[in-house]
């Protein structure tokens, strides 16, 4: 409790740098990440106590507000908590260094107000301990992530970019509450969440499966399941960077906190419609989120994209554990939603790293365009290293985390195989192939994004720029989640321990002699370390055979080989460029509407110019939103006749509501 | 024993290969040197089928099927493919990697109806799959595919597959009735290599979509 | 100090019979298209003359040029080790079937880096087909393997050898698991029909694409890698499919006589491979994909088989 009172502290002296200090004075701005970075410290600390075992419950009474508020800590709350302080601290750092190169904008004494706010109301979503509690910190969590979007909001789309993001998150708390509140209501025992867990027991059919549906609709808006993810990849690109690292690596984990808390407790009755459910949805997210990514030439929309794919493959572990608990495997399910935290977990580390690199490649070079940067490995060299650790762990390459993460998916998702029914014997095999499909496309997405960014030569001026100012004070932050990326790969059961720790069933398990290993599978699985230890034998191999150069020179620098014409930055591979076989291979699904325009002749036999382009149709925008958004417009215009300005009119609409209550209380 | 039913399995996997195989292929010779290398392991799979099961008339047949389709037919679509030089490729209305997903996903219907036709026999639904899959993907090739050639080839495919049925699941049909269904697929084929040939001669184009400036 | 010997033996037969199976493959190669062709021995030639020649590197490169080729090397290296080579018993080094598949992705993300390093126009072209290729490649992978792997219930890759009873290409679902397996292969080690591993200069090029500004004891490196992971498919195709001539026993006879079906397979390997190379013609870019799509059907076929089956 002392730690969690201590980090709101700090997160409250840091709002108030941004309340009272003078926005232009850098002292007090850098005063104010050390703030949050202290804050978030705590929040750590907190995180690692719950996530090790400490549990405790304190009850606060604030009534006038919040009736009477409820704080819990255990092992699922500390790891998320453990997630945020760790991506906090290192964002806090990050964004001293990040915030210099800005410019200073009327409205950016709102920036640490806004980031306090978020820090701390994040820290309660994940211990508040009764709905409304949750509610409260939930919707705080939304206005202030808000504004962080709307910081820089000079031009219209960005403003509209904002009003997307406020309709949906707003949409998917209207259907929270509902999912929430209802069947404490119902209940009527009080309002913490056994309470919830008690009163949805006592519903019938389809009751049951509103309430559900609206609890995926809620938390699956937040954690940007498709199809409800039409927000992310728009909101997250225009937020300053360390605040994408904090919404990518741990907001959208406040939905997955959310599906993990309410349906993985204990007493709660599962059906094996749902697990079929997730599987699907986490399948199509994983999927389709990564072939956008792929086809993205924009860094940070790439990255909001890829955190769909995450999502999705965190999902698929959810649901595999719903699965497997259904049918009676309860040793398993405990491992399936194990392993679906641990992917959380590392997505928030790698996740926030990527961000907070492509931050810094936009402040060197003020564009996040991928096409027209390149070769910034030697203007940002610290940068290019500590986003190759992110882009390795997320293409999930052992011996980095992002493998133990989807290692312990691919096992879930695989111990399934042979259990009743044809269906998992065939879905759950192809699911693992599809697991395989992300993997790959993931990597040769950020083959992509990497190359085009810090390879080859600049393709602009922007990609000239020397380093940004603060760029020291960047790396020291991004050097924490690179090291937590390779110490989690190697000694993935300082996480698993504790997590799987949490649920009853997985208990007195034996595993394998390994660090990543399956219960009762005593001869498989993998050793993190004995890997690394293989991998450095080959590497000092390696050396030693190009060390036996004998009598060789020295190595001469000359041009790259070009057909003998002069190389030109335009020549090599773009982003864009990179990513047209895939775009080709999965056009029926992408549905590539290319358009080539001739503007006409130059001169006889000589090329003119053109223009081309290539626009990918994204599925649910095109055949689910528009008609949707087109069908709302239509209703409400149709409505709209009702306004007719008369005030006569007005009082017998008002007539005939109360009448007609008045008959629905009758009857009842 | 043992050897007459590896090699069996052997063609069994080489006459399924062959038909996903045309689902990728889109040049005409391509799809006909499938059609051969399926023919001949039809062939092959009813010959070792009649050694095992000591029948001689399954073995008759398995030369006749080699005589027949593996030698006579090739040879006459041969004769037909050369006359047309407009177009060696099948013109697709879909995209070879939407078709290699439908013909999995034709598969997996196909495995889905075996198993629930054959539940509680003792008998796996491995043949009974196969060869409503392949009757199903040479369906799906006439049905995507444009080309007078592919539609001709399409019935062949799937005649194959009908000759696979009779021999897995109900070890052979009587001789008579096998060879007067070999009679007349050659005699059909032989009419429809014709009727290509004239399309071809009179409209410069085998495309099927022209057939319909015929209506009225 | 049992696995410590084990190790060191394997590791040496490993970069002994690597650069040997390439040879013959080559030399194979000759005789069927009427030439005499290289030497068997003629890889270990080129390593030595490569290692003394002097390295002429791009202007263009950075720090990921250099390491790209080690790291590459040392990833196969590690995953060249889980194969089994002539007894299937689980020996202490893990043998994880999905650390298989991943650790050989860590050389194609390093080579597709490296090969957009110098900023030239043939290194992006290869890098963005080799991920695009692999892309599909892989799912054909773990799904081709996964059909021998489930009904062992074990992913450990020693454990699928003799898993489900009878050898698997004498069975419909493991013959059609074994296909898929084959046109991984060819994919994976860019040969005849999706690459021409012996040109430099076909527009049409993957793998020496990306090597292309790599010389000197750098490119001996990478043949080396690329070797090494041939062998390794090779072999896990080779023992895993058709897993004949394994001895279950410690006994010197039998090991012998292991040794002796191991290098008949790497011969009748070699023999495949060459003919392939040889009988086939090129694909174009974009039906490689339609292959790599062929291989993940008929792993779903085989799958569905093996379901039923077991």
């Amino acid at each position: 409790m002392t730690l969690l009172a201590l980090g709101w502290l700090f997160f409250f002296i840091s709002f108030l740098t941004g309340a009272f200090g003078h926005d232009t004075a850098v002292g007090w701005r850098r005063f104010g990440c050390r703030m949050a970075a202290a804050g978030s410290a705590f929040i750590l600390a907190l995180g690692i106590t719950g996530l090790s075992g400490t549990e405790w419950r304190f009850a606060w009474d604030i009534p006038a507000v919040l009736g009477p508020s409820k704080f819990v800590l255990d092992r699922l709350s500390g790891l998320f908590l453990t997630m945020l302080g760790g991506v906090g601290v290192a964002a806090s750092v990050f964004s001293e260094g990040y915030l210099e190169h800005l410019e200073k904008r009327w409205n950016f004494h709102w920036m640490p107000i806004c980031q306090a706010l978020f820090l701390g109301s994040m820290a309660g979503v994940f211990v508040a301990g009764t709905i409304p509690t949750f509610l409260f910190f939930w919707e705080l969590m939304a206005l202030s992530s808000f504004g962080l979007v709307m910081l820089d909001s000079l031009t219209e789309s960005r403003r509209r970019t904002g009003v997307i993001y406020l309709a949906m998150t707003h949409v998917g708390t209207a259907f929270l509450t509902l999912a929430l509140l209802w069947p404490c209501a119902r209940g009527g025992s009080g309002w913490a969440i056994t309470d919830w867990v008690a009163g949805l027991a006592g519903f019938g059919g389809w009751e049951r499966i509103v309430v559900i549906a609206c609890l995926l609709i809620g938390f699956g808006t937040k954690a940007g399941m498709m199809p409800f993810h039409v927000w992310l990849p728009r909101a997250h690109p225009q937020a300053p960077s360390h605040v994408s690292a904090l919404m990518s690596g741990v907001m959208v984990k406040t939905g997955i906190y959310g599906l993990f808390r309410f349906l993985t407790g204990f007493g709660v009755v599962l059906h094996s419609e749902l697990g079929w459910v997730l599987l699907g949805i986490g399948f199509v997210s994983m999927l389709l989120g990564v072939l956008y990514a792929c086809n993205e030439h924009h860094l940070k929309t790439l990255l909001a994209y890829s955190s769909i794919e995450n999502v999705g493959i965190i999902l698929l572990a959810l649901g595999m554990g719903i699965l497997l608990r259904t049918w009676g495997h309860e040793a398993d399910a405990a491992l399936a939603f194990s392993a679906g935290l641990f992917h959380a977990f590392n997505h928030a580390f790698f996740k926030g790293l990527l961000f907070m690199s492509a931050g810094a490649v936009q402040a060197t070079s003020h564009d996040g365009n991928m096409d027209e940067l390149g070769g910034m490995a030697r203007t940002i060299p610290a940068a290019s290293m500590l986003f190759f650790v992110g882009a390795m762990a997320i293409s999930c390459l052992p011996p980095l985390n992002g493998f133990a993460g989807e290692w312990l998916v691919y096992r879930s998702v695989l111990s399934g195989f042979g259990l009743p029914g044809m269906a998992s014997k065939i879905v759950l095999p192809l699911m693992a192939a599809g697991l395989a499909l992300a993997g790959a496309l993931a990597a040769g997405c950020f083959v992509k994004a990497f190359g085009a960014i810090f390879l080859g030569k600049p393709r602009s001026h922007a990609a000239e720029h020397p380093a940004a100012p603060g760029m020291k004070r960047m790396v020291a932050g991004m050097i924490l989640p690179a090291v937590a990326c390779v110490v989690f790969g190697v000694f993935p059961e300082i996480v698993i321990k504790p997590l799987t720790a949490m649920f009853e069933a997985s208990r007195g398990l034996s595993y394998g002699p390994y660090a990543l290993s399956w219960p009762g599978r005593p001869d498989e699985g993998v050793q993190p370390l004995l890997l690394l230890s293989c991998l450095a034998v080959g590497v000092l191999m390696a050396w030693w055979i190009l060390g036996r150069r004998g009598r060789a020179p020295a190595a001469a620098v000359v041009e790259t080989w070009n057909c003998g014409t002069p190389l030109t930055p335009r020549m090599a591979y773009t982003a864009s460029a990179f990513a047209e076989p895939v775009k080709v291979n999965f056009a029926w699904l992408l549905q590539l509407r290319r358009d080539l325009r001739d503007h006409g002749p130059l001169a006889p036999l000589l090329p003119s110019r053109m223009t081309y382009r290539l626009d990918t149709v994204h599925l649910f925008v095109d055949y689910l939103y528009k008609p949707l958004l087109r069908g709302i417009l239509t209703l409400s215009l149709g409505i709209q006749k009702l306004q007719a300005g008369s005030l006569n009119a007005y009082l017998v609409l008002l007539f005939a509501v109360i009448v007609g209550l008045l008959i629905m209380g009758g009857v009842r | 024993m043992e050897y007459y039913s590896i090699v069996a399995t052997w063609m069994g996997t080489i006459i399924l290969i062959s038909g996903f195989l045309t689902v990728l292929f889109r040049r005409f010779w391509n799809i006909l040197a499938c059609y051969r290398v399926q023919s001949l392991a039809l062939a092959i799979a009813t010959w070792t089928a009649g050694r095992m099961t000591g029948s001689s008339h399954l073995e008759i047949i398995a030369y006749v099927t080699l005589i027949v389709k593996a030698i006579l037919i090739p040879a006459w679509i041969r004769h037909v493919l050369k006359r047309i030089t407009t177009r060696t490729e099948a013109r697709l209305t879909v995209g070879v990697a939407f078709s290699l997903f439908s013909a999995a996903g034709l598969l997996l219907l196909s495995h889905v109806v075996a198993s629930r036709a054959l539940y509680g026999l003792r008998v796996s639904p491995e043949a009974l799959t196969e060869v409503l899959a392949l009757v199903l993907i040479g369906l799906f090739q006439m049905m995507t595919r444009r080309e007078a050639v592919t539609q001709m080839m399409g019935i062949l495919f799937i005649e194959n597959a009908l000759t696979l049925a009779a021999l897995q699941l109900a070890k052979g049909l009587p001789m008579i009735i096998e060879l007067g269904i070999m009679l007349d697929v050659l005699i059909g084929i032989l009419a429809m290599g014709i009727l290509v040939y004239r399309i071809q001669e009179q409209f410069d184009t085998t495309d099927t979509a022209h057939l319909s400036t015929l209506q009225g | 100090m049992n696995t410590f010997v084990l190790l060191i033996v394997k590791l040496t037969g490993l970069l002994l019979l690597a650069p040997i199976l390439q040879g013959m493959i080559k030399r194979l190669k000759g005789i069927i298209q009427g030439r005499q062709g290289p030497g068997v021995f003629q890889p270990f030639r080129d390593v030595k003359k490569l290692l003394a020649k002097q390295r002429v590197i791009s202007r263009e490169t950075s720090w990921v040029f250099g390491i790209a080729p080690i790291v590459a090397f040392a990833a196969v290296l590690t995953a060249a080790l889980m194969v089994p080579w002539i007894d299937p018993t689980p020996w202490d080094y893990m043998s994880d079937l999905l650390l298989f598949v991943y650790l050989l992705a860590i050389p194609r993300f390093m080579m597709a880096l490296a090969g957009l390093d110098a900023s030239g126009s043939f290194g992006g072209m290869s890098s963005s087909r080799e991920m695009a290729v692999s892309a599909l490649a892989e799912p054909a992978l773990l799904l081709a393997l996964l059909t021998l792997a489930l009904p062992a219930h074990s992913l450990n890759l020693q454990n699928l050898i003799g898993g489900t009873g009878a050898v698997p290409i004498f069975t419909p679902a493991g013959l059609l698991a074994g296909v898929a397996f084959f046109l991984v292969v060819v994919a994976e080690l860019g040969r005849i029909p999706v690459d021409n591993p012996d040109t430099h200069l076909e527009l049409t090029m993957i793998h020496e694409g990306m090597v292309l500004e790599y010389s000197g004891p750098q490119l001996a490196l990478i043949h080396l890698t690329y070797w090494v992971k041939q062998m390794t498919l090779v072999l896990l195709l080779m023992n895993v499919f058709a897993p004949f001539g394994l001895t279950f026993a410690v006994d010197v006879a039998a090991e012998v006589a292991a040794v002796g079906w191991l290098l008949a397979k790497l011969a009748v390997a070699a023999v495949a491979l060459a003919l392939t190379e040889t009988l086939l013609a090129k694909l174009r870019l974009f039906q490689m994909m339609d292959l790599m799509g062929l291989s993940l059907v008929l792993s779903i076929t085989a799958l569905l088989f093996m379901a039923t089956g077991s």
